[in-house]
């Protein structure tokens, strides 16, 4: 194991190595856990009975998200483009309903599985619940209330909301931390790939066969060196944000670390390919940042997928940053390991066909 | 017999560059592979450790043949490369002992090992310095130090003493030649005829992937030493003055290096010689005759200087 040693020594050697790997994701950790920047949903509301309640409807969920006006006629352009994540709409006749206790079912639409917007559901239909019991509690006397309503909402309601927001807030700002966990891992490339390529600048590749050391052992310890360094990184960083943050991994966190193994096994195949294909260190570093990046945008380590444009998602299927966070919301929001499955194979395939055209481009190399 | 090569053939695609070699070594020698540049030296010993497929012959070393026991081989033996691959970013001492493991040395042995390689090299006071605050000399040094620290019993040397010091091209020189006190066979690489005459007990001429000639220094010289050797400088040699030499009864050879014409020579009188080049109407500025040394042996033997230029 001299060769793993070696490397987790030169790794250990330089700085950039754990900004790269740790201080980067750490510090988007932070950001994705501060402040509520995230987590406000853009609603936009149509008003067709244009009363005092509605109004104080209105109001309240201003407190909950920046509501934008929309009509009925432009709301699918709004929806479909991402201008707001859900659209409610207040029916005529929606406070004398109210009033005379009658049912009421207000009309929302949102963009499929946007969790944004889903604590905006549960937030109006606790108010609607609320705002009921209050009706029937007045007998339909309006003065009365709307006193009853204002000092509900001047009291009782802010507190009710927040805590029924929190998981899913922390959901996402989980999502938020762990898609830059995963740019973390994805920086593995640059580390394989830049390794690799200094043994072979330095001639140290050619000479270390000199000894009796041989070249598949020599791979092995490599491979088995920078999963090392990765499950380390992994094991800090879901430690800081279990610990740090009251993340919320889901159900279960063994299996936010298999994706997050297996996509570092993607990561080395990626660089080990990377050294296969390029001439000097430098060319290394410069084609790892060349895919780093875009594959961590397209992959949605960033932002949500389901907010670029169309194209973009169809690419993003053939990355596989894409997988490794599809895998981990599955997660986050309530799977298990059986329903990752797919995504782990997906994964592990990847990684199957660049370590394979890694070794066919080193033979081809070779002779 | 340490190595025996037999009927080596290594092709680099159309490129032949080992042409069907033979080669003994035997033990305790201090053996001097000796030839122009892309000769094939390097590719000669890569295949001797297997680092190079070949397309045909055997390589037995140590008695074992080669692909049977490539293993076992390494073992014993230190390539010291031509080009130095060592770690900038690791001290001296950490660089030989990551040699030291990868040969399987540990504890005692391994210690013992680094600290008899430094001090073989001269680098014990550098041991804790790194390799990029090292001067050229120091750099080769710490490169033989990292191939020796196994204590092995072949040492190759790919020209080991390229682009140094005098100061520190004679400490790599001395060093051989203790290395070879204490039981070691030594393969010295190299384009310097100096050297290889001052340590080698045995030389073999390399060009074009083939031997051309072997033996000990002197028995290398005595191939041209009834020759005489003659420079001739004068202001604008050409090549019809070396066709009509080459013609003359008795002339082993001739040949242009700038303003020099050298000739080697048998049976001829200088006068023969010297008159030819009145006849061509050349202007004669200086005559030197030489007794032949072992670049002459290469030059007669390949008509090319051994390095370029160097002449
Ligand atoms: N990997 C390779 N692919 C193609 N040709 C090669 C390869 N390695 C060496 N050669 C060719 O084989 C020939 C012998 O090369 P080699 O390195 O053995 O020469 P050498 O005698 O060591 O020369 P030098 O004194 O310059 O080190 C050269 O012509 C070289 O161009
Ligand atoms: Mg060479």
């Amino acid at each position: 194991m001299v060769i793993f040693q070696n490397n987790i020594k030169r790794f250990l050697m330089h700085k950039l190595n754990f900004v790269l790997l740790m201080v980067i994701p750490l510090i988007f950790i932070v950001l994705s856990f501060s402040g509520s920047w995230a987590q406000k949903a853009k609603v936009g509301i149509i008003d067709h009975d244009h009363t005092l309640l509605s109004q104080k409807l209105e109001q309240s969920i201003k407190t909950q998200a920046d509501v934008v006006t929309v009509t009925d006629r432009n709301k699918q352009d709004q929806l479909i483009n991402s201008k707001v994540d859900s659209v409610i709409v207040i029916p005529q006749k929606f406070t004398q309903f109210m009033l005379e206790g009658r049912p009421i079912k207000l009309q929302s639409y949102h963009v499929q599985a946007s969790n944004v917007s889903s604590g905006i559901q549960t937030f109006v239909s606790g108010y609607l619940q609320d705002m009921k019991i209050m009706a029937v509690s007045t007998h339909g006397d309006k003065n009365m209330f709307y006193k009853a309503l204002d000092h509900y909402q001047a009291n009782h309601f802010t507190l009710h909301v927040t805590s029924t927001d929190t998981s899913g807030a922390q959901k996402e700002k989980t999502m938020n931390a762990l898609g830059f966990v995963i740019f973390g891992l994805f920086m593995i490339v640059s580390v394989s790939s830049r390794f690799i390529m200094e043994d072979i600048k330095l001639k140290l590749y050619n000479r270390f066969f000199t000894t009796p050391l041989s070249i598949g052992s020599y791979n092995v310890q490599n491979i088995l060196s920078y999963l090392t360094l990765a499950t380390v990184t992994i094991l800090t960083l879901m430690a800081i944000l279990v610990l740090g943050f009251h993340a919320a991994l889901g159900p279960s966190p063994i299996s936010v670390f298999l994706v997050l193994f297996t996509f570092s096994i993607v990561s080395v195949s990626i660089g080990i390919l990377i050294s296969s294909l390029v001439k000097s260190t430098g060319q290394a570093t410069a084609l790892s940042q060349l895919i780093i990046t875009p594959f961590a945008m397209l992959g949605g380590c960033f932002w949500p997928i389901s907010i670029t444009p169309v194209f973009m998602q169809k690419i993003s299927d053939f990355v596989p940053t894409t997988w490794g966070m599809r895998a981990l919301t599955k997660l986050v929001y309530g799977n298990t390991l059986n329903d990752v499955i797919i995504d782990l194979l997906i994964l592990i395939a990847f990684a199957a066909v660049f370590f394979l055209l890694a070794s066919w481009r080193r033979s081809e190399i070779a002779s | 017999m340490i190595i025996e090569v037999k009927d080596l053939v290594k092709r680099y695609k159309d490129f032949l560059a080992i042409d069907h070699l033979s080669l003994t070594i035997k033990e305790g020698e201090i053996f001097g592979l000796l030839g122009p540049n892309g000769a094939g030296k390097t590719t000669l010993t890569n295949t001797i450790l297997g680092l190079t497929a070949i397309d045909q012959g055997t390589i037995t070393v140590f008695g074992k043949e080669l692909r049977k026991h490539e293993r076992e081989i390494k073992e014993d033996i230190g390539l010291v490369p031509q080009d130095i691959a060592v770690y900038d970013e690791l001290t001296a001492y950490e660089n030989i002992r990551l040699f030291g493991k990868l040969f399987g040395l540990r504890g005692e042995a391994l210690k013992n090992g680094i600290d008899d390689a430094l001090e073989f090299t001269g680098l014990t006071h550098l041991k804790n310095k790194k390799p990029s605050q090292f001067s050229g000399g120091m750099k080769r040094r710490l490169n033989i130090a990292c191939a020796i620290v196994h204590k092995p019993k072949l040492i190759i040397m790919d020209e080991p003493t390229v682009g140094i010091d005098p100061q520190s091209r004679n400490y790599i020189l001395e060093s051989v030649k203790k290395l070879n006190q204490l039981d070691c066979t030594v393969i010295y690489i190299s384009h310097y005829m100096e050297e290889v005459a001052a340590i080698c007990s045995q030389i073999a001429i390399v060009d074009k992937g083939r031997i051309i000639a072997k033996g000990t220094k002197e028995e290398l010289s005595r191939l041209i030493v009834d020759d005489q050797v003659i420079s001739v400088d004068v202001e604008a040699p050409d090549y019809t003055i070396i066709e009509r030499l080459k013609n003359l009864h008795g002339v082993k050879d001739a040949s242009i290096d700038g303003q020099t014409v050298r000739i080697v020579l048998n049976e001829l009188k200088l006068n023969t010689v010297l008159s030819t080049f009145l006849e061509e109407g050349s202007t004669i500025t200086k005559v030197a005759t030489n007794t032949p040394t072992l670049e002459d042996v290469f030059l007669t033997l390949t008509g090319r200087a051994l390095r370029e230029g160097s002449r």
